[in-house]
C-alpha cells in the first residue's frame, strides 16, 4: 500500500520524555510513521544551557531505554531511509526555542554534536533572538539572532518557525542561506490566530525552498473548536489552501500532538502563557479527533488518494518534502 | 646529541602525558618548537584549575582548546582514539589529547562526564589537590578514600573510555581508584615519594598497585618534586635529577610503567604561579624562583631529545626508550580508547 511504503515524516510530535514507552513506539510503526521531530526541552522549564545539554541527552537516553531495538537517532539524512528499511523510528531531537544557548553561538555547535538537528528560534515570546508569535510588538530578528540563523546553516541545524512571530520569520527567511520549515502551523488566511502563518509567510518560506508542516491541533484549524474540536476535513482543508497557494513541494505533516497529555499539563503550559487560554477547548477536543494518535496517520494517505492527489504529489507531502529540506541542509 | 641519538628520538612515538600550557599560549611559533622537540602526542588541561569549576566552564574549556586547535588543522590534530596519534605521527602533525585536572566541572551529575566525553575529553584526572565530591586530594591532611560517588565516577570512566588519572590524588583516594578500576590507570605527571617526600609525589603503596593494574606513570619535570628544596631553590633540577626517578619506576617496578609527564607550562608568569599558590596554598612553601620552577634540561619542547640521549647513555635498550618515551602510554591508550 502506499503509506506503507511511503517515507513518512511527522515534524512535530510533542509527547513529554516520561510518557514515551515502547507502547509510543510501537503505534508509530503501526501508522507507518518512519521519523519524529521531538522537542527536547521543555518550554515551561528552565530554559538555559544546562537543561538544553540535559534535554538532549535525556530524549536519547528515553528512546535508548525503553525501545532500543526499534529506535534511532537521526543525525543525517540517510538515517532516516534507513530507519525505513529496518523497520525503526526515526528520532529527529529538536528544540521549540533556542533560549538554551543562551547569548553564546558556541552553545549550538555543543547541542549540534550532542545530537541536535532542528531549532526552532523562539516559542510565543521574545528572546535574545527574535520575536514569538504573541508578542504585540512583532519585532525583528536581533543582530544575535542573525548570528543564530547563519551558525545554524553552517552547522546543519534546521531553522524552524513554527511559533516565531511575523517579522522574525520573514528576516529569518531572507538571512537563511539555507531552505527553512514551519514544523507545526495552520493557516492564518483559514482561521485567524496569532499560531498561524499568514500567506506572506507561506510564500516566502517556500520561495526559499522551505516547508510548512500542517497541525492538527484543533484550536488552529477551526473557529468553533470548543465545541466540536476537529476532525480530518479540517486539517486537510488547511493542507489543501497551502498546496494551492505554495504548491505540494513544499507542505508536509507536522501534527503538534502529544500522547498523554493531562489536564495539569495543558494548565501549566497556560499558565506560564496565558495567549494560550482564549478559545481553549476541552482535553478530550485539544488534538484532531482523526490524527490524535499515531497510529491514524495512514488516513492521510486514505484522504489524499481520494481527494485525487497524484502518488508522487502524496509521497512529497507525506516525507519526500522534508527529507528534500534536511538533505540540504543536513547534508 | 649523538646521531643514533636523534635518529632514534625522530622515529619514535613521544607522548608527553602533561603539558600545562595555556590554550593561546599554542602559538605556530611554539607549535613549532614542539615539532622540533619530536613532540608526537600532548595531554593538556582543557580546565583551569583557578578558575570557575562549573559544568559550563567545563564546556568552555574544551570548547575553548577544540577551537584553538581545530584553527591549524594543518599542524594540528585532536586525539579521539589511539590510531590518531599514529596518524599524527605520519602526517607530521602534532596531536593533542584533551584531559582535565579534575572532576568538579561535572558537578553532581554523571551525564556531564559523558557530554565531555562527546565533546572529546579523553583523559579524566578524578581530583586536583583538595576535597571534592569525588574524593581527596593529596593536599589534605585527612584523605578518607573515593566517595559514593567517586566510585559511580570512577565506574563510569571506565565505561566510556576515559584514561583514569590519578596525579595530585590523596593516597587512599589513588589506592580505592586503583582497585575499582577496570581499566589500566596512570599518574600522569608525578614524581617518586621515596626520592623526594612531597605531597605531590607518588607513595610505591601505589606505583606497587599501579603495576599490577599495568598502569604508567610520567615523571614530572618540577625542580620541587624532583629534589630537596635547598638545590631545587639554588640551581633548580637537571636531567640527571629527571633520569633518577624514571631509573627507580624502571628499577624496581618495570620499565613498562614508566614515561613522560612533564608538567611544564609555556611561559609561565610570577602572576600566573602567584594565582596558582594563592588558590592552593600548600604550593607557598616552597617558593622556588620563576627560573628554577621547570627543570632546566626539559623546561622547553625543543630540548625534549636530551631525555632519548640521556636514556641511551645509561644503558637503556633501544626499544625500553621507546617504551618510556611513549609506547608505555600507548599501550593505555590502545585498552582504554581502542
Amino acid at each position: 500500500m502506499l503509506h506503507k511504503s511511503a517515507v513518512v515524516i511527522n515534524t512535530l510530535d510533542s509527547t513529554h520524555a516520561e510518557k514515551i514507552n515502547s507502547g509510543f513506539v510501537g503505534k508509530q510503526l503501526a501508522g507507518g510513521v518512519t521519523a519524529i521531530n521531538v522537542t527536547c526541552v521543555d518550554v515551561i522549564g528552565i530554559n538555559d544551557f544546562s537543561h538544553g545539554v540535559y534535554g538532549l541527552k535525556e530524549f536519547r537516553r528515553t528512546f535508548a531505554k525503553v525501545d532500543p531495538e526499534r529506535t534511532m537517532v537521526v543525525r543525517k539524512t540517510s538515517d532516516i531511509p534507513a530507519a525505513k528499511k529496518e523497520g525503526k523510528l526515526g528520532v529527529i531531537l529538536g528544540m521549540q526555542d533556542l533560549r538554551p544557548i543562551e547569548d553564546n553561538l558556541d552553545h549550538l555547535e555543543v547541542f549540534h554534536e550532542l545530537g541536535l538537528r532542528i531549532g526552532q528560534l523562539t516559542y510565543n515570546r521574545q528572546n535574545l533572538i527574535g520575536c514569538g508569535c504573541a508578542e504585540p510588538s512583532n519585532g525583528p530578528l536581533s543582530l544575535f539572532g542573525r548570528q543564530v540563523v547563519r551558525t545554524m546553516n553552517d552547522l546543519g541545524i534546521v531553522v524552524d518557525l513554527a511559533h516565531v512571530g511575523e517579522r522574525t520569520a520573514l528576516d529569518a527567511i531572507e538571512v537563511s542561506s539555507k531552505p527553512l520549515i514551519f514544523s507545526h502551523c495552520d493557516a492564518r488566511g483559514l482561521r485567524t490566530h496569532f499560531r498561524n502563518i499568514t500567506d506572506a509567510c507561506l510564500k516566502a518560506v517556500a520561495a526559499k525552498g522551505g516547508v510548512v508542516g500542517v497541525a492538527a491541533m484543533s484550536r488552529f484549524l477551526v473557529y468553533d473548536c470548543v465545541t466540536r474540536g476537529s476532525n480530518l476535513d479540517d486539517w486537510l482543508r488547511h493542507l489543501d489552501y497551502m498546496v494551492e497557494m505554495i504548491g505540494p513541494d513544499h507542505v508536509g505533516i507536522g501534527l503538534d500532538v502529544g500522547q498523554s497529555r493531562t489536564e495539569e499539563d495543558v494548565n501549566r503550559l497556560n499558565t506560564r502563557f496565558p495567549e494560550f487560554l482564549k478559545d481553549l477547548p476541552p482535553l478530550s477536543l485539544r488534538f484532531n479527533s482523526d490524527l490524535n494518535t499515531p497510529d491514524k496517520t495512514p488516513k492521510i494517505t486514505e484522504a489524499l488518494v481520494k481527494r485525487g492527489y497524484s502518488e508522487a504529489d502524496i509521497r512529497n507531502i507525506l516525507g519526500l518534502n522534508f527529507l528534500r529540506v534536511f538533505e540540504q541542509v543536513w547534508g | 646529541m649523538t646521531s643514533s641519538a636523534s635518529k632514534l628520538h625522530q622515529q619514535s612515538i613521544v607522548v608527553n602525558m602533561l603539558e600545562s600550557t595555556h590554550s593561546d599560549k599554542y602559538t605556530p611559533q611554539y607549535l613549532e618548537k614542539m615539532r622540533a622537540g619530536g613532540i608526537t602526542a600532548t595531554n593538556v588541561t582543557t580546565v583551569g584549575l583557578v578558575g570557575v569549576n562549573d559544568f559550563s566552564h567545563g564546556v568552555y574549556g574544551i570548547r575553548e582548546f577544540t577551537r584553538h586547535f581545530k584553527s591549524m588543522p594543518d599542524r594540528c590534530t585532536i586525539v579521539k582514539k589511539t590510531r590518531d596519534i599514529e596518524e599524527a605521527k605520519k602526517n607530521g602533525k602534532l596531536a593533542f589529547i584533551l584531559g582535565v585536572q579534575d572532576l568538579m566541572p561535572i558537578e553532581d551529575n554523571l551525564d556531564h562526564l559523558e557530554v565531555f566525553y562527546e565533546l572529546g575529553l579523553r583523559i579524566a584526572q578524578i581530583t586536583y589537590n583538595r576535597q571534592t565530591l569525588v574524593g581527596c586530594g593529596c593536599a589534605e591532611p585527612h584523605d578518607s578514600g573515593l566517595s559514593l560517588f567517586g566510585r559511580e565516577a570512577v565506574k563510569k570512566i571506565n565505561e566510556l573510555g576515559l584514561v583514569l588519572d590519578l596525579s595530585h590524588v590523596g593516597e587512599r583516594t589513588a589506592l580505592d581508584a586503583l582497585e575499582l578500576s577496570t581499566t589500566p590507570v596512570v599518574f600522569s605527571h608525578s614524581c617518586i615519594k621515596s626520592i623526594k617526600g612531597h605531597f605531590r609525589n607518588v607513595s610505591d603503596g601505589c606505583l606497587k598497585a599501579l603495576k599490577e593494574k599495568n598502569g604508567v606513570i610520567g615523571i614530572a619535570a618540577m625542580s620541587i618534586f624532583l629534589t630537596n628544596i635547598e638545590e631545587a631553590n639554588r640551581s633548580g633540577s637537571r636531567l640527571e635529577h629527571w633520569l633518577r626517578h624514571v631509573d627507580y619506576v624502571a628499577e624496581k617496578y618495570g620499565v613498562d610503567h614508566v614515561g613522560i609527564g612533564l608538567d611544564v607550562g609555556a611561559s609561565r608568569t610570577a602572576e600566573e604561579v602567584a594565582m596558582l599558590n594563592s588558590r592552593f596554598p600548600e604550593f607557598r612553601g616552597e617558593d622556588t624562583p620563576l627560573e628554577h620552577r621547570f627543570n632546566a634540561d626539559l623546561n622547553s619542547p625543543e630540548k625534549i631529545p636530551g631525555i632519548t640521549e640521556g636514556l641511551l647513555a645509561r644503558g637503556y635498550s633501544e626499544s625500553d626508550v621507546q617504551k618510556i618515551l611513549g609506547l608505555n602510554f600507548m599501550r593505555i591508550f590502545r585498552q582504554v580508547w581502542g
